[in-house]
């Protein structure tokens, strides 16, 4: 089997990585950012974000959609 | 806010909702297609896989807090304090490992089920044709988790339970391996959450579910 696994200087560069999404996670409204947290981290689903949050579903999935996109913007920066 | 996205954030948002595993299964096997036949949308899922990868690793760095006496005490209404005095720390720790390596290791030959374990969930979702009976075994103190619809999980995936007690991260219950799943646990708190989720073979190895959910079912109070 192959030896997939980083190395340091990967790992250093995936911690850089790892600050500037948080940094940028930081730059989105505290509920956006716990939805998108929730999302990835918890394996929620839109159901379950909207109902914590009671919000209408369609709302909430517009919400993330466009929270994801603030996210890539502020990454890709 | 507006709420119309251009057709290149369109695109986006869904690769992003398939690596987040938002999509339902309809959506989630259309967008599985894509990604074998658009090399440009297979390139965004590769992206977001990567952007939201950094979340992990982030988190990852934090000392992890000592969830299990919170766990325990969720799901089973109290913490089990004459138990935890009379047994080492270590020894309920190994122990608890042991019976999470056990339970995702060993395929286990099941025998005959218990006619009147009663059901405590139905684990199904809207256009999926896969449903789990998760039943629970009160005098052999055993969850029994039968496929009651759908097929088990493709070659090089497995089919992976987990139980989230409130707002406490998942916990992963085994992987479904055989026909039956049985697993010795405490009897499951109503309310609680149990999911299903399409993990690489050999199960996630985050400890959090890394693929979709395909489906779930709340603990019903019996």
């Amino acid at each position: 089997l192959p030896d997939d696994r980083p190395g340091a200087e990967a790992g250093l560069i995936a911690r850089g990585e790892a600050r500037r999404v948080i940094d940028c996670m930081d730059q989105l409204e505290p509920d956006r950012a716990a939805a998108v947290r929730g999302a990835y981290l918890a394996g929620l689903s839109y159901w379950q974000l909207a109902e914590r949050t009671n919000v209408p579903l369609n709302t909430m999935r517009t919400r993330l959609r466009r929270s994801l996109l603030r996210l890539k913007e502020c990454l890709g920066a | 806010m507006t709420d119309a996205f251009t057709p290149a954030e369109e695109e986006d948002a869904l690769a992003a909702e398939y690596v987040l595993g938002m999509l339902d299964a309809p959506q989630r096997a259309a967008v599985e297609q894509r990604v074998h036949s658009d090399a440009g949308f297979a390139r965004r899922v590769t992206e977001w896989e990567h952007r939201l990868g950094g979340l992990n690793d982030g988190f990852a760095d934090a000392p992890p807090p000592d969830l299990l006496p919170q766990i325990e005490a969720r799901l089973f209404g109290r913490v089990d304090a004459p138990r935890r005095g009379w047994w080492p720390q270590w020894l309920l720790g190994a122990g608890f490992a042991a019976a999470m390596a056990f339970a995702a290791l060993v395929i286990v030959t099941p025998p005959p089920p218990t006619p009147d374990a009663p059901l405590v969930a139905t684990l199904a979702a809207e256009g999926q044709a896969l449903v789990y009976a998760p039943r629970y075994d009160a005098a052999a103190g055993q969850l029994i988790l039968t496929r009651t619809g759908g097929d088990a999980a493709a070659t090089a995936s497995v089919h992976e339970l987990w139980l989230i007690a409130g707002d406490a991260a998942p916990v992963s219950l085994g992987l479904i391996q055989t026909a039956e799943l049985r697993r010795p646990l405490p009897p499951l708190p109503p309310g609680a959450v149990l999911a299903i989720s399409l993990e690489p073979a050999g199960g996630s190895t985050t400890g959090a579910p890394t693929g979709p959910v395909l489906v779930k079912g709340t603990v019903a109070d019996l």
